[in-house]
């Protein structure tokens, strides 16, 4: 079943333009130029209860414009949406029941207030009763050991804490839909593992739907089953984690750490990245090359250490905003 | 109205972590006032007892109720927030939540207005004894009156400011705006009053918010009747009615417009 239906979406914004140095701020006063930009143009794709899906792009392409149509807070220039069978921009109120809303660079916190009186407003702005709110905040302190922190004023709380607050407000209702823009955008490596395992656990245990936009291919990579990549406001990519992984680019890296040194001429399918030393790193183009004629191409009697794997995904998602 | 009762009470917790910042405005406040004062003091030591139906006392009197009503409405909730939330694009996370935004940021501002005019209110009365003393000729019933006429001016005072920063939508700053209103404010609403004008301004300062922001309540502390009290408060119901119909046709038609940044 879908939960998100979307048809043909286009998104226009009239940006001002000027011409360079004073002279030119000048005439913008009196003569002021616009260009029209298409952010988002003409894009279609659904999206199944349940799924966790990554919707990226590089900057500018057109996520972040996406995802404020989809939640009702951008008017598309054309095009249809349906969030759980809602008009986003039609119905803003009875679609803020269904979906909860993270944006990494913006905030929704109260900053001179504590975390629990964050929760408590969110509660009561969604009018869940006091009862089942303190059973969520504990809940999610069992998660996230809030009790640290969970008096603190949020001026006063680190980037980490302040997160992990903006995401528990942003569930304290129980939306079927979660809208991740950037969640783990600055935060170290440590928090980072700990919300992604909570999407995971949210998403299998609650079956809540998850469309994630982030440049943080650990998140991607971690979370996601699906992915849809958009550049220059069209989608170029829609396709499973799997064969973007393993079938999209065709190729392999090979490491191998060697007993003596070897010279190498570069053949075709396999492309020489690395030769330092004993150590050598090859790409194989399987459509091309196996991975035994690599090996054979190194002398196996002379391999101490051999490391096969795909190519990073950061390495293919970039060829991909390239293209 | 739960949830807005609710914001309410979540702005009056927030406003009380940082009234403390709030005293340093009172000194500020005060040393208006003593200028202010200081120079009515001057002009009617000419010998003049009465300038246009004002005595002393009540020019005094006058100048500090409708202070207190321009500084205890000065919630940057009506101004800095929603420009600032408007050009960062952090409206995203209001306008997408089970509330109107417009009633959000009237609650928030009236919640933050609540705690610092009763503040600013205390003060001029201090004040008013300490410069001018007791209220000539002073009614009682004023106080009873006042009370919608006063919570009625702070809306009004709030509504404007949110009438104004919604402007912010389409042009870059809706500072300068601000800063127009709050001059027109001072100079026909609390510098001098109504009476003291040609009779052409005057006109144009009754059939302004100017009227049901400063004048209409200051008057009516000073020389309460019936009348002035009806003519104020329906005055200031039609002026809200006004200001609330063009502020939904303006944030209906901004939001359309939202170009949030960074996407």
């Amino acid at each position: 079943m879908n939960i998100i239906e979307v048809k043909n979406l286009s998104k226009n914004f009239r940006v001002k333009e000027k011409d360079k140095g004073i002279k030119g701020s000048i005439k913008a006063i009196f003569k002021p130029k616009y260009k029209n930009k298409k952010a988002v143009n003409n894009i279609s794709f659904n999206i199944e209860k349940g799924e966790i899906l990554a919707f990226i792009g590089p900057n500018g392409a057109g996520k972040s414009t996406t995802i404020k149509m989809l939640t009702g807070i951008l008017f598309p220039t054309k095009g249809d949406i349906k969030i759980a069978g809602i008009d986003p921009q039609k119905e803003r109120k009875k679609l803020a029941y269904k979906i909860g809303c993270v944006f990494g660079q913006k905030e929704q916190l109260w900053i001179h207030l504590t975390p629990y009186d964050n929760f408590k407003f969110f509660g009561a702005i969604y009018d869940i009763p006091e009862s089942v709110v303190e059973k969520r905040i504990k809940e999610y302190n069992d998660i996230f050991e809030l009790d640290e922190f969970i008096n603190t004023p949020v001026r006063s709380l680190s980037l980490g804490q302040r997160m992990i607050c903006e995401i528990v407000a942003s569930l304290i209702h129980e939306p079927d839909i979660l809208f991740l823009d950037e969640p783990t955008i600055g935060l170290d490596p440590v928090i980072k593992e700990k919300i992604r395992v909570f999407i995971k656990r949210l998403n299998k245990e609650k079956k809540t739907t998850i469309f994630l936009t982030s440049h943080d291919v650990g998140d991607i990579e971690k979370l996601c089953k699906r992915v849809i990549i958009i550049n220059n406001g069209t989608i170029v990519l829609d396709d499973s984690m799997e064969n973007l992984k393993y079938h999209y680019l065709n190729k392999k890296i090979v490491e191998a750490k060697m007993n003596t040194k070897i010279n190498l001429d570069e053949i075709e399918g396999i492309t020489i990245l690395k030769d330092k030393d004993y150590n050598l790193k090859l790409e194989v183009d399987l459509t091309k090359k196996s991975i035994s004629d690599a090996i054979k191409m190194l002398d196996p009697d002379k391999i101490i250490d051999i490391n096969i794997s795909n190519t990073p995904l950061e390495t293919i998602i970039s060829s991909i905003y390239k293209r | 109205m739960k949830k807005y009762l609710f914001i309410i009470k979540t702005t009056f917790n927030d406003s009380l972590q940082y009234i403390s910042s709030l005293f340093f405005k009172f000194i500020g406040f005060a040393i208006t006032m003593f200028v202010l004062t200081s120079l009515w003091r001057f002009i009617y030591s000419d010998g003049t007892n009465i300038i246009e139906g004002y005595t002393f006392n009540k020019m005094i009197w006058y100048l500090l109720l409708a202070e207190a009503i321009s500084f205890g409405s000065g919630s940057i909730v009506a101004t800095n927030e929603v420009r600032d939330n408007i050009k960062s694009g952090n409206i995203a996370y209001q306008i997408n939540k089970p509330y109107n935004y417009i009633g959000y940021v009237i609650s928030k501002f009236m919640a933050d207005t609540f705690i610092r005019f009763i503040m600013f209110l205390l003060i001029s009365i201090i004040l008013g004894f300490i410069f001018a003393g007791r209220i000539d000729n002073f009614n009682y019933m004023s106080i009873l009156a006042g009370i919608p006429i006063f919570i009625s001016a702070l809306l009004i005072n709030g509504l404007v400011r949110i009438l104004i920063s919604l402007s912010s939508f389409w042009v870059e700053d809706s500072k300068p705006f601000q800063n127009v209103y709050n001059k027109f404010i001072l100079m026909f609403g609390i510098f001098f009053p109504l009476e003291m004008f040609p009779k052409i301004v005057g006109t144009i300062v009754r059939y302004s918010p100017i009227y049901g922001v400063s004048y209409g309540p200051a008057k009516l502390i000073l020389d309460y009747d019936f009348i002035l009290f009806r003519n104020v408060f329906i005055s200031q119901l039609i002026t809200i009615l006004i200001v609330i119909i063009l502020i939904s046709i303006i944030y209906r038609k901004g939001v359309k417009k939202l170009n949030v940044n960074g996407g």
